[in-house]
């Protein structure tokens, strides 16, 4: 690593103004799971002049109800929130997609907020300046995304503007199928921004200053299933090839489906909603058929690159999956 | 994993009589490892030491046409940089004499230049100040590729062909034309493997320090030290007495630390610690794993292989042809090995192998868990069971027809043949089929043993011969062990060069020292391995420290135990066969009076240097009268024999692969310490499993830059990814398989790691009826071999 200006934060407004101070050239870090591979590797066009540390702000690590929202601080570590039995009952989906996350030893360091703002894993974004060759693609202020010509395997089956990086946060993803929000502290106060609307093409809709403080989920409707498929490759230490996040209301005595949110993960550069998947078993008895006419509606506008069309028979098969598993809870 | 040992009467009458070998003793050195005791070459700090990075290419090939340090040298903190200029006379390493700085570099990550700094922080951002102009050439990364590209090395091959020590590369055995003629049936296969990297957890480092005109150094090379020491004194130049190396312990090697792999970031040190009079530690990171030392030989690589077998399915010839891609350098042993496979583990009397090794521009390509099974088999084992398809025959009927059996004769590639001494893959297979349940199991050719919705699973296997006869060769140093025992306190220490990097040679070796001289084996230690005043015997490499080294040990043991007792014969007036050692009564007394005694210290008094045994191990062409066959005249010898049965689910909508059971089967020879041997089949197979399933470095074609050049882009199995109650393991134990040891014991691991490839991906096909030539099975593959991935014809639509 190279050398940086290193500040403890001892309040929220501290950490923004130092960020304002530093314009862009300082960044932030709670668990630093992620951060530290990002400095190891020289991975940024520019490296940081300052890191400032949210861990030592006190009242940000938290699990709570409030009127009906689960309330999660910024710096609850990924552990906390997969074992907490508030989350486990009511918001289970994001209980699994949390400990989906790494392995044990980067859940227990790893924060919510941080897990919301990793880095793309592209292997031409992550290209290690100590191995001799920095690939300064669209995402890091260049013209051209290499993968789109490359290697992209891993990449979106989606299209992406100019950069088909996919994000790779199963906290994002989890989130945004229960309805989640962000809640943002910047120069300009405080705003509250929808998950679905937090991502862009290439990267997270955040200014110089913001910092992401609480993750808000609203209470799930009673009775809805949820279920979190992550398709990769290793049990752990993985990030997803693709992965769903889906939350189904069932009425009990038919299967028929009355609410449907079915989210796609590592498929596109934000969560993808698989919104024609839903409308197809909305008001429908879920089963084998109308199961597999809808994984086929989530994949139908799927674009892949000339490496990466396996994911959307991936796809496909998880959405599949996930429908017939919250079936399978309902019935049980 | 079950662990089913079959042993012999012989082998039972062995384990009787054995005190301390055959017994369940922990590793020596574990309790050291597991509490962090243990030091690794990072754990050294020297007063005044500076901490060194290295400058790497961003180019697979070019010139460097300019290079300015004053930058870098002017940064505070800065004590050296070292670039090409610096080492007119320092650096050359052989085939192709290459400097380890040149003004070309040769693949994305090669070594431009070296700094030292006060720490690491102010060495990396010294890199950045480094100005370089490059002039880039046009680079390959296969083997195809290259053979039309201008020669990389002309001073060395114009046609790109690589230089290493065995050349030329072909071999033939009868006349393949012929057996073709006489076969009924002809099949070819094609088959294609990746670069695939060793994946230890101790990066490549090295700290040097200039002592006068000595150089001390530590490192962890598989090679001992004192090896190294003589490997380093070519390339620095100086006497090899003045290079001290201090082997530390060995965070894993799995053939990645053996050759030259480790000497680069020596040198550099070495370089550095000279230019600035301090001392120096570079320590890579986990990153540069993948641009530093080597990768599997043969490296990229594309296997041809005809096979041609009577109606009765009796092979009749084999016509092998193999095209790879080794690197900026390789020695070849590697794929002389795959010509090794292809000889000697099916008898086929028409034989024929063909090697085309061409530079490409990537890293050199050496050992991986030794050479040549590894890359061989899966394609062999691809070409038989084409074969025995075509022939309707199953693969158990077709290996017991067909495969090696004892009194062989073994055609080696690079060495004189042999005998075969022990090992019959016939009745291994026929063992391990009863085992694994085969014949309930297989339903044909292509055929799923089970079908459940869109989960299909399938059954294969496939057998390997490895190399496990490591004596040297006659122009080769023999491995030498030196035993000295405390007059004191009668406790011994033993000395070689080498380190144990976890395969737990250095536990064996102590076990055989205690079983000769009757003590326990807490009692021995092995004496911490360092280049000057210690013999050559240590390497860990090759399976052969079971032959090498034990045997030396033996020897050793055998010499100090008939010295004492020559000497008490001569003190007490007694025939030494009368006489007992008693180390830990510090004496040596009369069997049948054991008040008549003679005090160890008394005997260390009278007989100067008597307390010190030294033995050697033999060479394999100078070996005793036991290493002939007294019937045919021919010189023994002996090889590894492996075979696995594999039953695989695949996921035909994910294209997920999983193991559902894998069963390794080997005819060991007497097992010296189950723990290790139990210990070792788990690795093997782990190992082998991650690169079957998942590994493989990807190149950028634009650039030739390694992409998924980290632990998390090149994943390896973790322990929720290989369960114990997935594997299973049966182990013959027969003297008779390894009977030309003191202790008949071979290695096991590196066989285990080649057989279980073929097996899955035989499994593979019988699962999902359609045929992956090449490894990894990743789901891309499987899904595209399924054509559920079909990809747009015109690229990059976004």
């Amino acid at each position: 690593m190279k050398r940086f200006e290193h500040f403890n934060a001892k309040t929220v407004d501290d950490a923004i103004s130092l960020l304002e101070k530093y314009n862009g050239e300082a960044m932030v870090i709670a668990g630093g799971t992620d951060l530290i591979r990002i400095l190891k590797d020289d991975v940024l066009p520019t490296y940081p002049k300052a890191i400032i540390n949210l861990k030592t702000i006190p009242g940000l690590d938290y699990i709570k109800e409030e009127n009906g929202t689960l309330k999660i601080g910024t710096l609850t570590k990924l552990h906390d929130i997969s074992t907490s039995s508030l989350v486990k009952t009511k918001y289970s989906l994001l209980a699994e997609a949390c400990r989906s996350v790494g392995s044990p030893q980067i859940r227990y360091m790893g924060t919510i907020g941080g897990n919301l703002c990793q880095h793309v894993q592209c292997w031409y974004y992550r290209a290690s300046k100590s191995l001799g060759i920095a690939f300064r693609c669209l995402r890091k202020g260049g013209n051209v995304c290499y993968a789109i010509s490359g290697d992209n395997r891993f990449h979106s089956i989606f299209g992406g503007k100019g950069c088909v990086a996919v994000c790779s946060s199963d906290a994002a993803v989890a989130s945004t199928a229960l309805g989640g929000s962000v809640k943002v502290k910047g120069p300009s106060g405080e705003r509250v921004i929808p998950i679905d609307d937090f991502y862009t093409n290439i990267g997270a809709k955040l200014e110089i200053g913001d910092i992401i403080t609480e993750i808000q989920i609203p209470e799930p409707q009673a009775d809805s299933k949820q279920v979190w498929i992550k398709f990769r490759l290793r049990n752990s230490l993985e990030f997803a090839i693709v992965s769903v996040a889906a939350m189904l209301k069932l009425k009990a005595e038919d299967a028929i489906c009355e609410n449907a949110k079915i989210l796609l993960g590592a498929v596109a550069p934000t969560p993808k909603r698989a919104t024609e998947a839903e409308e197809t078993i909305k008001g429908r008895a879920i089963n084998e058929k109308t199961a597999e006419e809808a994984s086929k509606m989530a994949v139908a506008k799927a674009i892949p690159l000339n490496h990466n069309a396996y994911k959307i028979a991936i796809t496909k098969s998880l959405v599949k999956r996930a429908i017939l598993m919250a079936k399978e809870q309902a019935s049980l | 994993m079950s662990f089913n040992i079959i042993k012999t009467d012989e082998a039972e009458q062995k384990y009787r009589e054995w005190k301390v070998l055959g017994k369940p003793v922990p590793c020596i050195n574990s309790y050291l490892k597991v509490t962090g005791a243990a030091k690794f070459v990072d754990d050294v700090i020297l007063p005044n030491m500076l901490y060194g990075k290295i400058l790497r290419s961003p180019f697979a090939h070019a010139k460097i046409k300019m290079i300015d340090v004053s930058k870098a040298e002017t940064l505070p903190g800065v004590a050296a940089v070292v670039t090409y200029k610096d080492i007119a006379h320092m650096g050359i390493i052989q085939t192709p004499p290459r400097f380890i700085l040149t003004d070309r570099v040769l693949y994305v990550g090669d070594v431009v230049a070296a700094v030292a700094a006060d720490d690491e922080t102010i060495a990396e951002e010294a890199l950045d100040l480094i100005k370089v102009e490059y002039e880039s050439l046009p680079f390959s990364l296969t083997p195809e590729e290259a053979s039309s590209f201008p020669p990389m090395h002309p001073e060395a091959s114009t046609d790109n062909i690589v230089i290493g020590a065995w050349f030329p590369y072909q071999r033939s055995v009868g006349s393949v034309e012929n057996g073709f003629k006489e076969a009924h049936i002809i099949t070819e296969v094609e088959f294609r493997k990746p670069n695939i990297k060793h994946m230890f957890l101790e990066n490549y480092a090295a700290v040097a320090d200039w002592r006068g005109d000595e150089l001390h150094l530590w490192s962890h090379p598989q090679v001992g030290a004192a090896t190294f020491a003589m490997q380093l004194a070519s390339i620095l130049n100086m006497p090899t007495n003045k290079i001290h190396v201090y082997q530390c312990f060995i965070g894993g090697g799995f053939g990645g630390k053996h050759g030259e792999a480790p000497i680069r970031v020596a040198v550099l040190a070495a370089m550095l610690a000279k230019k600035s009079g301090r001392p120096v530690k570079i320590r890579t990171n986990i990153r540069e794993h993948f641009v530093e030392g080597h990768v599997l030989d043969p490296g990229i690589t594309t296997f041809r292989y005809k096979v041609g077998a009577d109606k009765a399915g009796k092979l009749k010839a084999i016509d092998a042809l193999v095209l790879a891609g080794q690197g900026e350098r390789s020695s070849n042993v590697g794929i002389a090995y795959c010509g090794d496979t292809v000889f000697n583990t099916y008898r086929i009397p028409n034989r024929s192998f063909r090697a085309y090794p061409f530079y490409t521009n990537t890293p050199m390509s050496e050992a991986l868990r030794a050479y040549g099974s590894q890359a061989g088999v899966p394609p062999l084992e691809a070409a038989m069971n084409e074969i025995a398809e075509s022939l309707g025959m199953d693969p158990v009927d077709f290996i017991i027809k067909n495969g090696l059996q004892d009194g062989d004769i073994v055609t080696q590639y690079l060495h004189n043949d042999f005998q075969l001494a022990g090992g019959d893959l016939p009745k291994l297979v026929q063992k391990a089929a009863e085992e694994f349940k085969w014949k309930e199991k297989w339903k044909g050719w292509g055929v799923p043993t089970e079908v459940s919705s869109f989960r299909r699973r399938g059954v294969g296997v496939a057998v390997a011969t490895h190399t496990a006869w490591g004596l040297p060769r006659p122009n080769m140093v023999k491995d030498t062990v030196i035993i000295k025992i405390n007059s004191n306190d009668g406790t011994v220490e033993w000395v070689t060069d080498g380190r144990d990097m976890g395969s737990g040679f250095d536990t064996v070796v102590s076990q055989v020292i205690a079983e000769i001289l009757e003590i326990d084996v807490k009692d021995v230690v092995h004496a911490p391995p360092c280049s000057v005043g210690q013999p050559i015997g240590g390497d860990t490499r090759g399976s052969k420290a079971l032959q090498s080294t034990v045997f030396a040990a033996y020897n050793a043991a055998q010499d100090l135990k008939r010295k004492i007792l020559e000497g008490a014969s001569s003190v007490l007036n007694v025939d030494s066969n009368r006489l007992i050692l008693d180390l830990k009564g510090l004496r040596v007394y009369v069997k049948d009076n054991p008040s008549s005694a003679v005090k160890l210290s008394k005997l260390g008094e009278l007989f100067s240097g008597v307390l010190v045994g030294i033995g050697s191990c033999p060479s394999h062409y100078g070996g005793p009268e036991s290493f002939m066959d007294p019937v045919t005249g021919r010189r023994l010898g002996m090889k590894g024999m492996f075979c696995s049965f594999a039953e695989v689910e695949v996921d035909t909508e994910t294209g997920r692969l999983n193991i559902v059971k894998l069963l390794i089967a080997t005819q060991s020879g007497m097992i010296l310490n189950p723990l290790i041997v139990y210990g070792q089949i788990i690795g093997g197979i782990v190992h082998g499993l991650g690169c079957m399933l998942w590994e493989g470095i990807v190149y950028c074609e634009k650039t030739g830059a390694p992409l998924n050049a980290s632990f998390i882009d090149y994943p390896i199995p973790t322990t929720l990814d290989v369960t114990e109650n997935q594997l299973a393991s049966v182990v013959i134990v027969d003297p008779k398989h390894a009977r030309l040891t003191p202790y008949m014991a071979k290695g096991i691991s590196e066989g285990v790691f080649a057989a279980i490839w073929g097996s899955i991906h035989m499994a593979v096909y019988n699962a999902i009826g359609v045929k992956i030539r090449e490894f990894p099975l990743r789901p891309e593959k499987i899904l595209k071999a399924l054509g559920k991935a079909q990809f747009p014809k015109t690229k990059g639509v976004v």
